[in-house]
């Protein structure tokens, strides 16, 4: 299961919730990181789900 | 882009997309799914355009162009071979490797437990969290280069998940690409956008497989069901990031196993979950051509409890006068030309069969001319010319 055993939702593969608690300190805008780690989360489930579905 | 082509394309959409909406265009629109036949009238081979991606946009722009489709899909031999090579997929036959280079690609099911890619002991996993199954188990076993979890890792493991993921960011930009020019050189709408299938169909077709389905809707009916209510929101999100973001075109349900099954395994395994996707996409305003392969007019009662409009009804083996007389009031409906008249009939005979369907499946607009089911290279050129010619002569309002 997901670490952290939070649970892997449509679009997720690692939830932000999870990444958010391996940071030592964020000194800046967290929100940026976010943002992007999300960004990236939507396309990388997508080749997971394409293999199913498309390929 | 010509001013001259932005017109045309806009004029092609707004006709596509009225007649869609069950409403009237100034004429019925041709919107057509061709496959193999695209690359067999671009002098392509079949291993060319399933291996070459250029090669099968282009063919298409060619038919695009000569038989003045006002939508279509830029590239219908839908699987790219260069990312199951890369990957590993193992459930395809492809032409030019095990297939000769002019036959069309084959998925192969597994036909017993011994092959399946979902085990029936593994129904629990999958439920609890789908997405990890499918990276951690069905995976490396549809993939002759991943290793399972707990086991050695690989060179090729670690390479088949980079070039995987490269090749369909690949494959997916140069579509990008495709549609665009589809517009811009042939003044033609990319047809569809988004990607459904229905929970119990991705169960049967690339999990258990069909005949060990078969077997599980009995001894194990309520894993069944719970996967099929499991698997509904992720493939909806799949669906929802795939769609088009203007809500113009409609996102796609192929749907395959629904037919094959009771009134009773129908209502609890295929139809629940299936219809939910339907209706939170069209509570999104996505709207879903609903592509039902064989004859699905046994079950028209239910698609009828769809909201209007939300769905474009396909109709493939059925008789679309009969599909017309029941849900015609709600949904537009599109196909019904049989494949075989394309393949064996002349084009006299594929006309007045185009005339017919147009002048009553059509006669108050709501029908969007198309075979019934994906053009292979069977299909006559001169009988696709003849669909043409049959909308422009009888298809105008």
């Amino acid at each position: 299961m997901a670490e952290g055993k939070v649970k892997v939702k449509p679009g997720e593969l690692i939830p932000w919730e999870v990444r958010e608690k391996e940071y030592e300190k964020i000194l800046g805008d967290k929100a940026i990181l976010k943002q992007e780690w999300e960004k990236i989360e939507v396309i990388a489930n997508r080749f997971i789900w394409a293999i199913l579905t498309d390929f | 882009m010509a001013e001259d082509m932005e017109n045309l394309y806009q004029e092609r959409l707004k006709r596509y997309t009225t007649a869609m909406r069950n409403e009237k265009p100034d004429r019925v629109p041709i919107r057509i799914f061709a496959a193999e036949f695209a690359a067999k009238y671009a002098g392509y081979t079949s291993q060319e355009v399933t291996h070459e991606y250029d090669k099968a946009f282009e063919a298409v722009r060619r038919c695009a162009k000569d038989f003045s489709w006002d939508a279509t899909v830029i590239n219908m031999v839908y699987v790219w071979s260069g990312l199951v090579d890369h990957f590993g997929q193992k459930y395809y036959k492809v032409p030019g490797i095990e297939l000769p280079p002019d036959v069309g690609f084959q998925y192969f099911e597994p036909a017993d437990e011994e092959g399946a890619f979902m085990k029936e002991d593994e129904y629990d996993a999958l439920i609890d969290s789908p997405t990890e199954y499918l990276a951690n188990i069905w995976m490396p076993r549809i993939s002759r280069n991943l290793v399972p979890i707990g086991t050695p890792n690989t060179f090729r493991n670690n390479m088949a998940w980079l070039k995987g993921g490269i090749s369909m960011m690949a494959y997916f930009g140069a579509c990008g690409e495709a549609v665009a020019r589809l517009k811009s050189e042939c003044g033609t709408v990319s047809a569809i956008a988004g990607i459904i299938k229905a929970p119990f169909d991705i169960l049967s077709d690339k999990l258990r497989g069909f005949r060990q389905v078969s077997i599980d809707v009995y001894r194990q009916p309520d894993k069944v069901e719970k996967a099929c209510e499991a698997l509904m929101p992720y493939l909806l999100q799949n669906a929802m990031v795939t769609s088009d973001p203007t809500r113009k075109v409609p996102a796609t349900v192929w749907l395959h196993r629904g037919t094959m099954f009771s009134k009773d395994m129908y209502e609890r395994f295929f139809w629940p979950t299936l219809k939910e996707i339907i209706l939170q996409l069209w509570k999104n305003g996505i709207q879903t051509l609903w592509y039902g392969e064989g004859s699905w007019s046994k079950w028209l009662k239910y698609t009828a409890e769809l909201p209007e409009k939300s769905i474009v009804y396909h109709v493939d083996k059925e008789d679309i006068f009969e599909a017309h007389k029941q849900i015609g009031d709600k949904f537009a409906i599109s196909g019904g030309i049989p494949n075989d008249l394309l393949a064996f009939g002349t084009p006299r005979e594929v006309k007045e069969y185009c005339k017919k369907v147009i002048q009553t499946v059509g006669k108050d607009g709501g029908y969007i001319m198309d075979a019934s089911a994906i053009i292979q290279s069977d299909a006559k050129a001169e009988n696709m010319k003849a669909i043409t010619e049959a909308v422009l002569e009888y298809g105008v309002y």
